[in-house]
């Protein structure tokens, strides 16, 4: 049992992909495996109708999505009206969390626009998939310069709001590194694998935060799906382990 | 049969060269890769001194010095330094184990001072893999674009030059060098993006593809996905994940008497 908690449909702005099709992304997941895929949607990275981006994307999961695809809205919280574009995600579409794109949003996480988001985020119990980045710089489109999210402000943020569950995904930071204490102590924070880079460096991100805390996300279709397998095959996990990874961990927050 | 191009001591745990290869044998072992073609000392140094060079080369061999059935070695040479760098590709290929060379940041691949170094490499028949990157966020001074190989490559027609990285921003790097047929590419070290062996594919075909992971700063899994996973017919992947990178080195193993 596979849940991919890191994955979008919809056309991406910079390159064809195979897997761009929510139907054609559904079948593969099956094919693979993966029982819930947390889908967000690649329109919300530029659009800025994002209650039309959410419409369409809890549709989409609807109608192409076979029982796999969980939509995931994105909410701006720089945008005007973001208050109701979060709770239709919740009270409407009934999504089980949201998706924040801090880069292609242009704000840092140290805005004070996002403390009440999440807030309202925790007050209906929302996961929060946080996505550091979509492509690292070096190889961005130059009109299209988006810098990665600093994700240093968000042990802070979360102190307060012990009962709010956060994904940290597309996140580069060292696992092992001093820095990351302040990330490894926060029992309401989840990472997820899609670009952790560096041999063995999965297994090291369990080994510091527990494998209760690590989650399968492939950052498909923009990455190739099997990146994220692979990884996970790298790393060698105990069973138990590994099967916290693939799913139980993303179906104890989102059942 | 898995071999690869690419591969670092640098970002791999252990605190001698013979414990980091350890290491990196071991994930082989667990992600089915069958050799390693390694280069470079700990920790990187970019624009090495001579002296550095023939220490990170000592590195390197100390390394290998106990996997010559899992691991090549690849010389660290620099166009700054381009006699220095002759020495070095005598002592560590013409008369020591080493198979290729490593070309990094120090120089453009197309200044010519590089000449020299690629001459030496070509009569010895080893490869040579230039690290290659066409940034968004700009270049340093010395480092390649694709371009700049090709530059290399018109100048040593004969010569085994391997575009590192496919310049890291992919599909500007296959358009760079589909029109140079003596250049192969190697996917390491960029972002396991989803289509970009299949361009490579159909852009320079499958003969001029290898398979690399840029470990340890990268990881064996992340890399192989691209190949694996490709939408490419079975011999396709065959020759990009090990066939085509033993041909290329086929004529030197031949030469030391090595098991190809």
């Amino acid at each position: 049992m596979i849940v991919d908690v890191n994955l979008a449909v919809g056309p991406y702005p910079f390159r064809h992909l195979a897997l761009a099709d929510p139907a054609a992304m559904t079948k593969f997941l099956k094919d693979k495996g993966v029982v819930r895929a947390w889908a967000g949607s690649t329109d919300a990275l530029l659009h800025r109708d994002v209650r039309g981006v959410n419409d369409r994307l809890a549709e989409t999961c609807r109608v192409h999505g076979g029982g796999v695809l969980v939509p995931f809205g994105t909410v701006n919280p720089k945008q005007p009206g973001w208050e109701s574009d979060l709770a239709r995600c919740a009270d409407v579409h009934k999504m089980p969390g949201l998706r924040l794109h801090p880069d292609y949003h242009n704000y840092t996480l140290a805005d004070p626009a996002l403390p009440p988001l999440l807030a309202a985020a925790s007050a209906k119990k929302l996961v929060v998939v946080i996505v550091g980045r979509m492509e690292e710089e070096r190889v961005q489109h130059p009109v299209f310069h988006v810098p990665p999210a600093a994700f240093a402000p968000l042990p802070g943020l979360l102190q307060p709001l012990p009962d709010l569950r956060v994904v940290m995904a597309n996140w580069r930071l060292d696992p092992m590194s001093d820095a990351f204490a302040a990330y490894a102590r926060l029992p309401n924070l989840f990472f997820e694998i899609a670009m952790i880079e560096g041999v063995g460096r999965t297994a090291r991100l369990v080994e510091r935060v527990g494998a209760g805390r690590v989650l399968f996300g492939s950052h498909a279709p923009v990455f190739v799906w099997e990146s994220a397998q692979l990884k996970l095959r790298e790393a060698a996990l105990r069973d138990e382990d590994a099967a916290k990874v693939r799913g139980t961990n993303a179906t104890a927050l989102v059942p | 049969m898995i071999w690869d191009v690419h591969a670092h001591l640098h970002g791999v745990d252990g605190r001698t060269p013979e414990e980091r290869m350890a290491n990196i044998v071991r994930f082989m072992d667990r992600m089915g890769v069958e050799r390693v073609c390694v280069s470079m000392g700990f920790p990187h140094v970019m624009d090495p001194t001579p002296d550095q060079l023939r220490a990170q080369n000592d590195y390197a061999l100390r390394a290998i010095s106990h996997h010559h059935d899992r691991a090549f070695g690849f010389v660290y040479c620099s166009g700054r330094y381009p006699t220095e760098s002759l020495r070095e590709i005598e002592r560590c290929v013409k008369n020591g184990p080493m198979v290729g060379v490593k070309l990094w940041v120090a120089r453009l691949a197309s200044d010519r001072r590089l000449d020299a170094i690629v001459t030496a490499a070509t009569e010895l028949k080893a490869p040579i893999l230039q690290h290659t990157w066409f940034k968004a966020t700009g270049n340093h001074p010395g480092e390649s674009t694709p371009l700049d190989l090709v530059e290399l490559a018109r100048r040593h027609p004969t010569a085994k030059l391997i575009c590192g990285h496919s310049g890291g921003d992919w599909e500007l790097g296959f358009a760079a060098i589909r029109g140079t047929p003596s250049l192969v590419a190697e996917v390491s070290g960029f972002d396991p993006a989803a289509g970009c062996v299949e361009m490579g594919v159909r852009d320079l075909g499958a003969d001029r593809m290898l398979y690399g992971s840029d470990v340890g700063g990268r990881s064996f899994g992340g890399q192989l996905a691209k190949v694996q996973a490709a939408n490419i017919p079975a011999d396709a992947k065959r020759k990009i994940l090990g066939e085509n990178l033993r041909a290329l080195l086929r004529p030197i193993l031949a030469d030391k008497g090595m098991k190809p």
